[in-house]
Protein backbone atom coordinates (compact mmCIF):
# COMPACT_ATOMS: atom_id res chain seq x y z
CA UNK A 1 0.00 0.00 0.00
CA UNK A 2 1.05 3.38 -0.75
CA UNK A 3 2.03 6.02 1.71
CA UNK A 4 -0.27 8.75 0.03
CA UNK A 5 -4.32 8.52 1.00
CA UNK A 6 -6.33 7.88 -1.39
CA UNK A 7 -7.90 4.38 -2.44
CA UNK A 8 -7.76 2.23 -6.16
CA UNK A 9 -11.43 0.36 -6.77
CA UNK A 10 -11.11 -1.56 -9.42
CA UNK A 11 -14.92 -2.33 -10.42
CA UNK A 12 -16.63 -5.30 -11.44
CA UNK A 13 -17.34 -4.00 -15.12
CA UNK A 14 -13.08 -3.40 -15.63
CA UNK A 15 -13.01 -6.64 -13.57
CA UNK A 16 -14.94 -8.42 -16.27
CA UNK A 17 -12.95 -6.78 -19.25
CA UNK A 18 -10.04 -8.25 -18.08
CA UNK A 19 -11.01 -11.68 -17.57
CA UNK A 20 -13.03 -11.63 -20.65
CA UNK A 21 -9.99 -11.06 -22.47
CA UNK A 22 -7.50 -13.48 -20.43
CA UNK A 23 -10.33 -16.26 -20.61
CA UNK A 24 -10.80 -15.81 -24.60
CA UNK A 25 -7.01 -15.44 -24.99
CA UNK A 26 -6.63 -18.79 -23.00
CA UNK A 27 -9.33 -20.88 -24.64
CA UNK A 28 -8.61 -19.38 -28.52
CA UNK A 29 -11.93 -17.25 -29.14
CA UNK A 30 -12.82 -14.34 -29.53
CA UNK A 31 -14.05 -12.04 -26.19
CA UNK A 32 -17.05 -11.41 -27.34
CA UNK A 33 -18.29 -15.25 -27.15
CA UNK A 34 -17.05 -15.91 -23.73
CA UNK A 35 -19.11 -14.54 -20.81
CA UNK A 36 -17.52 -14.19 -17.16
CA UNK A 37 -19.59 -13.86 -13.99
CA UNK A 38 -17.90 -13.11 -10.46
CA UNK A 39 -18.99 -14.31 -7.42
CA UNK A 40 -17.84 -13.60 -3.51
CA UNK A 41 -16.24 -17.49 -1.82
CA UNK A 42 -15.55 -15.85 2.29
CA UNK A 43 -14.06 -12.63 0.49
CA UNK A 44 -12.33 -13.90 -2.55
CA UNK A 45 -13.15 -13.91 -5.81
CA UNK A 46 -14.45 -16.83 -7.35
CA UNK A 47 -14.94 -16.50 -11.30
CA UNK A 48 -16.83 -18.44 -13.48
CA UNK A 49 -16.25 -19.03 -17.39
CA UNK A 50 -18.41 -19.99 -20.02
CA UNK A 51 -17.39 -19.91 -23.79
CA UNK A 52 -16.49 -22.38 -27.04
CA UNK A 53 -13.27 -24.16 -26.94
CA UNK A 54 -11.23 -24.74 -29.98
CA UNK A 55 -11.42 -28.54 -30.45
CA UNK A 56 -9.64 -30.91 -32.97
CA UNK A 57 -11.45 -32.32 -36.02
CA UNK A 58 -11.95 -36.21 -34.85
CA UNK A 59 -11.22 -37.25 -38.39
CA UNK A 60 -7.59 -35.61 -37.89
CA UNK A 61 -7.42 -37.66 -34.71
CA UNK A 62 -7.78 -40.75 -36.22
CA UNK A 63 -5.00 -40.10 -38.99
CA UNK A 64 -2.58 -38.38 -36.88
CA UNK A 65 -2.92 -40.28 -32.84
CA UNK A 66 0.21 -38.11 -31.90
CA UNK A 67 -2.31 -34.63 -32.64
CA UNK A 68 -3.72 -34.59 -29.29
CA UNK A 69 -0.60 -34.67 -27.42
CA UNK A 70 0.84 -31.81 -29.89
CA UNK A 71 -1.69 -29.11 -29.21
CA UNK A 72 -2.02 -29.77 -25.49
CA UNK A 73 -3.20 -32.96 -24.30
CA UNK A 74 -6.71 -34.47 -23.91
CA UNK A 75 -9.91 -31.84 -23.44
CA UNK A 76 -9.56 -31.83 -19.55
CA UNK A 77 -5.94 -30.71 -19.38
CA UNK A 78 -6.41 -28.08 -21.68
CA UNK A 79 -9.22 -26.81 -19.39
CA UNK A 80 -7.78 -27.31 -16.51
CA UNK A 81 -4.70 -25.04 -18.07
CA UNK A 82 -7.20 -22.33 -18.83
CA UNK A 83 -8.52 -22.24 -15.78
CA UNK A 84 -4.98 -21.82 -14.29
CA UNK A 85 -4.05 -19.40 -17.02
CA UNK A 86 -7.14 -16.98 -15.79
CA UNK A 87 -6.82 -17.35 -12.23
CA UNK A 88 -3.02 -16.25 -12.60
CA UNK A 89 -3.68 -13.32 -15.54
CA UNK A 90 -6.21 -11.87 -12.77
CA UNK A 91 -4.36 -12.14 -10.09
CA UNK A 92 -1.24 -10.63 -11.99
CA UNK A 93 -3.47 -7.73 -13.41
CA UNK A 94 -5.44 -6.77 -9.97
CA UNK A 95 -3.69 -8.09 -7.13
CA UNK A 96 -7.20 -10.10 -6.36
CA UNK A 97 -6.76 -13.54 -4.42
CA UNK A 98 -8.38 -15.91 -6.63
CA UNK A 99 -10.29 -18.69 -4.88
CA UNK A 100 -11.88 -20.82 -7.53
CA UNK A 101 -12.32 -20.58 -11.36
CA UNK A 102 -15.53 -22.58 -12.92
CA UNK A 103 -14.92 -23.96 -16.39
CA UNK A 104 -18.15 -23.77 -18.08
CA UNK A 105 -17.47 -25.11 -22.01
CA UNK A 106 -20.17 -23.92 -24.12
CA UNK A 107 -19.24 -25.55 -27.50
CA UNK A 108 -16.60 -26.47 -29.72
CA UNK A 109 -14.92 -24.81 -32.57
CA UNK A 110 -13.50 -27.64 -34.84
CA UNK A 111 -10.08 -26.21 -36.68
CA UNK A 112 -7.35 -27.31 -38.12
CA UNK A 113 -3.79 -27.39 -36.79
CA UNK A 114 -2.30 -24.51 -37.62
CA UNK A 115 0.96 -24.31 -39.20
CA UNK A 116 4.02 -22.17 -37.82
CA UNK A 117 3.95 -19.36 -39.84
CA UNK B 1 -18.15 29.38 41.19
CA UNK B 2 -14.73 28.36 40.00
CA UNK B 3 -14.52 27.99 35.80
CA UNK B 4 -13.88 24.13 36.81
CA UNK B 5 -17.25 23.78 38.47
CA UNK B 6 -18.94 25.50 36.00
CA UNK B 7 -17.78 23.55 33.32
CA UNK B 8 -18.36 20.50 35.16
CA UNK B 9 -21.89 21.43 35.89
CA UNK B 10 -22.24 22.21 32.32
CA UNK B 11 -20.60 18.93 31.08
CA UNK B 12 -22.80 16.88 33.37
CA UNK B 13 -26.08 18.73 32.23
CA UNK B 14 -24.98 18.27 28.49
CA UNK B 15 -24.20 14.75 28.92
CA UNK B 16 -27.44 13.93 30.80
CA UNK B 17 -30.77 13.75 30.10
CA UNK B 18 -32.74 16.16 32.67
CA UNK B 19 -35.95 14.23 32.34
CA UNK B 20 -37.43 17.44 32.89
CA UNK B 21 -40.75 16.33 30.37
CA UNK B 22 -41.36 13.64 31.97
CA UNK B 23 -41.34 15.72 35.63
CA UNK B 24 -43.02 18.20 34.17
CA UNK B 25 -45.69 15.71 32.92
CA UNK B 26 -46.07 14.10 36.30
CA UNK B 27 -46.67 16.81 37.99
CA UNK B 28 -49.19 18.22 35.59
CA UNK B 29 -51.03 15.13 36.18
CA UNK B 30 -50.51 15.44 40.10
CA UNK B 31 -51.97 18.47 39.88
CA UNK B 32 -55.08 18.37 38.35
CA UNK B 33 -55.70 15.02 39.94
CA UNK B 34 -55.09 16.76 43.43
CA UNK B 35 -57.10 20.06 42.44
CA UNK B 36 -59.91 17.24 41.25
CA UNK B 37 -60.17 15.82 44.63
CA UNK B 38 -59.91 19.07 46.51
CA UNK B 39 -63.40 20.30 44.39
CA UNK B 40 -64.79 17.06 45.07
CA UNK B 41 -64.16 17.42 48.81
CA UNK B 42 -65.58 21.22 48.61
CA UNK B 43 -68.47 19.86 46.96
CA UNK B 44 -69.52 17.61 49.23
CA UNK B 45 -69.41 20.15 52.08
CA UNK B 46 -71.31 22.19 50.47
CA UNK B 47 -73.76 19.32 49.69
CA UNK B 48 -73.16 20.02 46.08
CA UNK B 49 -73.85 17.46 43.66
CA UNK B 50 -70.16 15.84 42.78
CA UNK B 51 -68.57 16.42 39.40
CA UNK B 52 -67.24 12.55 38.78
CA UNK B 53 -67.32 10.61 42.04
CA UNK B 54 -68.19 11.98 45.70
CA UNK B 55 -65.36 11.70 48.41
CA UNK B 56 -67.26 8.91 50.04
CA UNK B 57 -68.13 6.58 47.34
CA UNK B 58 -64.36 6.68 46.53
CA UNK B 59 -63.46 5.67 49.88
CA UNK B 60 -65.83 3.03 50.17
CA UNK B 61 -65.15 1.89 46.51
CA UNK B 62 -61.05 1.21 47.49
CA UNK B 63 -62.36 -0.12 50.79
CA UNK B 64 -64.75 -2.71 48.64
CA UNK B 65 -61.72 -3.41 46.18
CA UNK B 66 -61.95 -6.96 46.31
CA UNK B 67 -65.47 -7.52 45.06
CA UNK B 68 -65.24 -5.57 42.00
CA UNK B 69 -65.38 -7.02 38.66
CA UNK B 70 -61.39 -8.53 38.30
CA UNK B 71 -61.90 -7.91 34.21
CA UNK B 72 -61.12 -4.03 35.48
CA UNK B 73 -58.68 -4.76 38.28
CA UNK B 74 -56.51 -7.03 37.18
CA UNK B 75 -55.58 -4.81 33.56
CA UNK B 76 -55.60 -1.53 35.73
CA UNK B 77 -53.26 -2.86 38.63
CA UNK B 78 -50.81 -4.08 35.84
CA UNK B 79 -50.97 -0.99 34.31
CA UNK B 80 -49.93 0.53 37.72
CA UNK B 81 -47.56 -2.02 38.14
CA UNK B 82 -45.67 -1.42 34.33
CA UNK B 83 -46.14 2.87 34.74
CA UNK B 84 -44.46 2.32 38.31
CA UNK B 85 -41.47 0.13 37.13
CA UNK B 86 -41.06 2.76 34.11
CA UNK B 87 -40.87 6.12 36.47
CA UNK B 88 -38.58 4.19 39.34
CA UNK B 89 -36.83 3.24 35.84
CA UNK B 90 -36.11 6.61 34.38
CA UNK B 91 -35.42 8.19 38.45
CA UNK B 92 -33.05 5.44 38.77
CA UNK B 93 -30.98 5.11 35.59
CA UNK B 94 -28.73 7.94 34.95
CA UNK B 95 -30.14 9.11 31.46
CA UNK B 96 -27.21 9.53 29.24
CA UNK B 97 -27.19 11.15 25.87
CA UNK B 98 -25.69 9.51 23.20
CA UNK B 99 -22.34 11.98 23.55
CA UNK B 100 -18.96 12.04 25.11
CA UNK B 101 -17.01 14.74 26.45
CA UNK B 102 -13.47 16.06 25.28
CA UNK B 103 -11.09 17.38 26.68
CA UNK B 104 -9.81 20.95 25.94
CA UNK B 105 -7.70 23.31 27.58
CA UNK B 106 -10.16 26.91 26.97
CA UNK B 107 -13.43 25.55 26.66
CA UNK B 108 -15.88 22.29 27.50
CA UNK B 109 -16.39 20.11 24.85
CA UNK B 110 -18.84 17.77 23.78
CA UNK B 111 -19.12 15.75 20.67
CA UNK B 112 -22.30 13.66 19.73
CA UNK B 113 -21.52 9.96 18.70
CA UNK B 114 -22.39 9.77 15.27
CA UNK B 115 -19.24 12.55 15.14
CA UNK B 116 -16.40 10.11 16.45
CA UNK B 117 -18.52 7.38 14.41
CA UNK B 118 -17.92 8.97 10.95
CA UNK B 119 -13.99 10.03 11.95
CA UNK B 120 -13.70 6.26 12.79
CA UNK B 121 -15.21 5.34 10.04
CA UNK B 122 -12.93 6.97 7.89
CA UNK B 123 -10.17 5.90 9.21
CA UNK B 124 -11.35 2.58 9.41
CA UNK B 125 -11.93 2.86 5.52
CA UNK B 126 -8.66 3.53 4.59
CA UNK B 127 -6.35 1.15 7.11
CA UNK B 128 -8.92 -1.74 5.29
CA UNK B 129 -8.43 -0.46 1.95
CA UNK B 130 -12.34 -0.45 1.50
CA UNK B 131 -14.53 1.77 0.23
CA UNK B 132 -16.16 4.47 2.73
CA UNK B 133 -19.51 3.21 2.62
CA UNK B 134 -18.61 -0.70 3.53
CA UNK B 135 -17.09 0.61 7.08
CA UNK B 136 -20.16 1.23 9.39
CA UNK B 137 -19.42 2.32 12.75
CA UNK B 138 -21.70 2.54 15.65
CA UNK B 139 -20.43 4.14 19.43
CA UNK B 140 -22.08 3.68 22.15
CA UNK B 141 -21.10 4.92 25.61
CA UNK B 142 -18.09 2.62 26.26
CA UNK B 143 -18.19 0.74 23.32
CA UNK B 144 -17.02 1.39 19.05
CA UNK B 145 -18.11 -1.40 16.71
CA UNK B 146 -16.36 -1.19 13.28
CA UNK B 147 -17.94 -3.32 10.99
CA UNK B 148 -15.86 -3.80 7.30
CA UNK B 149 -17.38 -5.50 4.01
CA UNK B 150 -14.13 -6.61 2.06
CA UNK B 151 -13.90 -6.21 -1.10
CA UNK B 152 -14.03 -9.76 -2.62
CA UNK B 153 -10.19 -10.96 -3.64
CA UNK B 154 -8.85 -8.20 -0.99
CA UNK B 155 -8.38 -9.68 2.49
CA UNK B 156 -8.43 -7.68 5.57
CA UNK B 157 -5.78 -7.38 8.22
CA UNK B 158 -8.31 -7.50 10.68
CA UNK B 159 -5.56 -6.64 13.57
CA UNK B 160 -4.41 -3.55 11.67
CA UNK B 161 -7.37 -2.25 11.28
CA UNK B 162 -8.49 -2.20 14.89
CA UNK B 163 -4.92 -0.78 15.46
CA UNK B 164 -5.18 2.10 13.56
CA UNK B 165 -9.37 2.53 15.41
CA UNK B 166 -7.94 2.40 18.58
CA UNK B 167 -4.96 4.64 18.02
CA UNK B 168 -7.52 6.96 16.60
CA UNK B 169 -9.60 7.18 19.55
CA UNK B 170 -6.77 7.76 21.69
CA UNK B 171 -5.83 10.41 19.76
CA UNK B 172 -9.35 11.99 20.45
CA UNK B 173 -9.01 10.81 24.19
CA UNK B 174 -12.75 11.00 24.44
CA UNK B 175 -14.22 10.86 28.38
CA UNK B 176 -15.53 8.07 28.97
CA UNK B 177 -13.02 5.71 27.13
CA UNK B 178 -14.24 3.76 23.89
CA UNK B 179 -12.90 0.69 23.38
CA UNK B 180 -12.94 -0.51 19.67
CA UNK B 181 -14.07 -4.05 18.45
CA UNK B 182 -13.79 -4.49 14.64
CA UNK B 183 -16.10 -7.39 12.71
CA UNK B 184 -14.90 -8.01 9.17
CA UNK B 185 -17.33 -9.69 7.11
CA UNK B 186 -17.68 -13.23 6.07
CA UNK B 187 -18.97 -12.17 2.24
CA UNK B 188 -17.06 -9.47 0.37
CA UNK B 189 -18.50 -7.70 -2.34
CA UNK B 190 -17.31 -7.95 -6.18
CA UNK B 191 -15.64 -4.73 -7.56
CA UNK B 192 -16.31 -2.52 -4.56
Amino acid sequence: MSTLPGRTRITSRALSRVATAGAADALGTDARRVRIRFEDEHGALAISVSGPMQLLSLDRVVQDPALVARTGGPLTDRVLHVQDDVSRRVSALTGFVVSSVTMRITSGDIQGERRVK
Amino acid sequence: MSRDTVYRRVLRRETHSPRSVLAIAIAVVAFVVLAWVGVEVVLAILNRGPLLVAPFDMFSAVVALDQAPAGIVVPAGIGAVVVGVILIGMACTPGRRARHVLPTERVATVVDNEVIASALARRAARAANVDPDNAVVSVSHRRAVVDVVPTSGLPIDRDAVHATVVDELSSYGVRPTVTARVRVAQAGRVGS
